[in-house]
C-alpha cells in the first residue's frame, strides 16, 4: 500500500507539467494495483492548492474540486486520518528531526505512515522523507 | 467461544448479523470481531471514479506559475497572519 503525497495529485492533473506524464503513470499504477492510501492531509493540500489562483493559471472552481476529491474516495483503498496517537508520536519527535514551519506536514505524514504500518511514500519531495527510517521505500516520479 | 457468520454494514455502519447467529447474542453483549473479508459492492463506483480521473489528468491544463509545487503552497497565505 502507498502513500500518495499532494504533488503527485497536482501533477497527475496538470497536462503540460514536465512532471505530468511520470506522476500520473505511478498514480494510476497504483490505484490499478488498489494500492491507494490518501491522508486528510494531502486532500486539504491539494483542495488548497488546485483552486488557488496564485498558484496557477487555470484554478479549478470549487465544485470541480468537491467532485475530484469525492471520486478520489471511491479509487482510493483506505482513508487515513490523524489521530491522538500520532500527535502525540509526532510532536515528541520534531526536536529530534529539527522540524519547523511547514514541515510539520511532512512529519505528520510520517508518523501517520508509522502509525498505519505503512511502508511506502510517493512523492517529488523525496529529501524530506528520507530521514523517516520506517519508510521504507520512497517513489520519485522521473 | 467462536461463532461464525456474516453481516451486513446498515447506511448507519451498524452490523446486522445472520438470523442463524443472532439467537446466540444478546444486545448489549460487547464481542470481539475479526473481518476475514469485504464483499466490495463499490466494485462499479471505483471503476467509474477511475475512469472519471484519468479523463480529467489528461485534459486539466493548471498552468502553474512555479512548476515546483512544494507543501508551503499549499499553507501560505499572504492575506492572513495566523
Amino acid at each position: 500500500m502507498y502513500y500518495i503525497d499532494t504533488n503527485i495529485l497536482i501533477y497527475a492533473n496538470s497536462s503540460e507539467s514536465t512532471f505530468h506524464k511520470s506522476a500520473s503513470k505511478i498514480f494510476f499504477d497504483i490505484i490499478e494495483r488498489k494500492e491507494l492510501i490518501i491522508h486528510e492531509i494531502v486532500l486539504a493540500e491539494f483542495f488548497a492548492v488546485i483552486t488557488d489562483s496564485r498558484k496557477m493559471r487555470n484554478p479549478w472552481a470549487i465544485s470541480q474540486a468537491k467532485k475530484y476529491i469525492k471520486k478520489l474516495y471511491d479509487v482510493a483503498q483506505e482513508l487515513h486520518f490523524l489521530n491522538m496517537e500520532i500527535l502525540k508520536m509526532a510532536f515528541a519527535f520534531t526536536e529530534d528531526f529539527n522540524i519547523t514551519r511547514y514541515n510539520i506536514y511532512d512529519h505528520l505524514l510520517a508518523y501517520s505512515m508509522k502509525f498505519f504500518n505503512v511502508e511506502k511514500l510517493v512523492t517529488l519531495n523525496k529529501k524530506d522523507f528520507e530521514k523517516y527510517s520506517f519508510i521504507k521505500e520512497i517513489c520519485v516520479p522521473t | 467461544m467462536q461463532i461464525v457468520g456474516v453481516a451486513e454494514v446498515t447506511p448507519e455502519y451498524n452490523l446486522k448479523v445472520d438470523e442463524n447467529i443472532k439467537y446466540k447474542l444478546h444486545p448489549g453483549e460487547k464481542v470481539k470481531i475479526k473481518i476475514e473479508y469485504i464483499e466490495y459492492l463499490k466494485e462499479e463506483k471505483r471503476i467509474a471514479a477511475l475512469e472519471y480521473l484519468r479523463k480529467v489528468s489528461h485534459h486539466s491544463k493548471l498552468g502553474l506559475f512555479n512548476e515546483n509545487i512544494t507543501r508551503e503552497d499549499a499553507h501560505r497565505d499572504f492575506s492572513t497572519r495566523i
